[in-house]
């Protein structure tokens, strides 16, 4: 693999890392419970 | 790059049988349970079956005919299904958890697939014969490539840290199932690099085992008591 490419990649990476802190941030503010979520997630592994 | 050998048709073979088992399964789980997390799962393993039986194909077709033009046409078909099934991870995760991203998430990730696909098909190029090998391959362009790795490593990575992290909690058979999956998850993510640093002839193998991880974790029930 060319330099260019991995130096892209890791630019790629650093640009949207930061993109998705950003919007984790603004989801946790209206993320429902642990014990909600923990529910989803359970109904989800027991569905298949 | 993708060689035209047998070893990968063998690979991706394995893989299409894999993910074929796994697809029915989920699909027919979808049918029962009308769950649209079940269905998005159903969707990524089924595009993978799409990918994998593609894949195949390019080394089979090439094997049996010697033309350098189908099968460079099937290996196009091959990544634009790849990028396809990497928006569906992203809208399980945002099922599960972290439902306000639930548009910009996916988002991000179909339009990185976008880009990616439009560079492909710029990019297109019958396949070739290495002059010091003597083996056929397919290149993949650059730009694509990029676009690969991002959408994959951010689209696939938090939903298999996410079926990681619930492997602490639940049944022991909810534990194993997760973390199987999560461990395949993690391998199909894996595959960015890995088979580029192995022997170009090992990249089918190694794309099974994710596949086969995320089968035994699927196969892995309640058990009847």
């Amino acid at each position: 693999m060319e330099t260019r490419n991995i130096l892209g990649f890791i630019a790629g990476v650093i640009i949207l890392t930061g993109a998705a802190t950003i919007f984790f941030k603004k989801g946790r503010k209206e993320k429902p419970s642990e014990s909600e979520e923990e529910e989803i997630f359970k109904k989800f592994i027991t569905n298949f | 790059m993708l060689l035209l050998t047998l070893s990968n048709f063998i690979g991706f073979g394995i893989s299409t049988l894999v993910t074929l088992f796994i697809s029915i399964h989920l699909i027919g789980s979808y049918f029962k349970s009308r769950e649209k997390t079940v269905g998005y799962f159903a969707g990524f393993i089924a595009t993978r079956l799409g990918l994998f039986f593609f894949s195949s194909l390019t080394s089979l077709v090439y094997l049996i005919s010697g033309n350098p033009l189908t099968p460079a046409v099937m290996f196009l078909i091959a990544w634009i299904l790849t990028f396809i099934s990497l928006i569906f991870p992203p809208l399980l995760f945002t099922s599960l958890k972290w439902q306000a991203m639930k548009i910009i998430y996916p988002g991000t990730i179909a339009g990185l697939g976008i880009l990616g696909i439009i560079s492909l098909i710029k990019g297109f190029t019958p396949a070739i014969i290495d002059p010091k090998t003597g083996l056929a391959l397919i290149i993949l362009p650059q730009l694509p490539q990029m676009f690969y790795m991002l959408s994959k490593f951010f689209g696939v990575t938090p939903l298999a840290v996410l079926f990681l992290s619930q492997a602490r909690s639940g049944e022991k058979w909810m534990k194993a199932r997760s973390l199987l999956i999560g461990l395949g998850l993690l391998w199909v993510v894996s595959t960015i690099i890995i088979p580029t640093l192995l022997p170009s002839v090992w990249a089918g193998i190694y794309c099974c085992i994710g596949d086969i991880l995320i089968f035994t974790g699927i196969k892995y029930k309640k058990p009847n008591i």
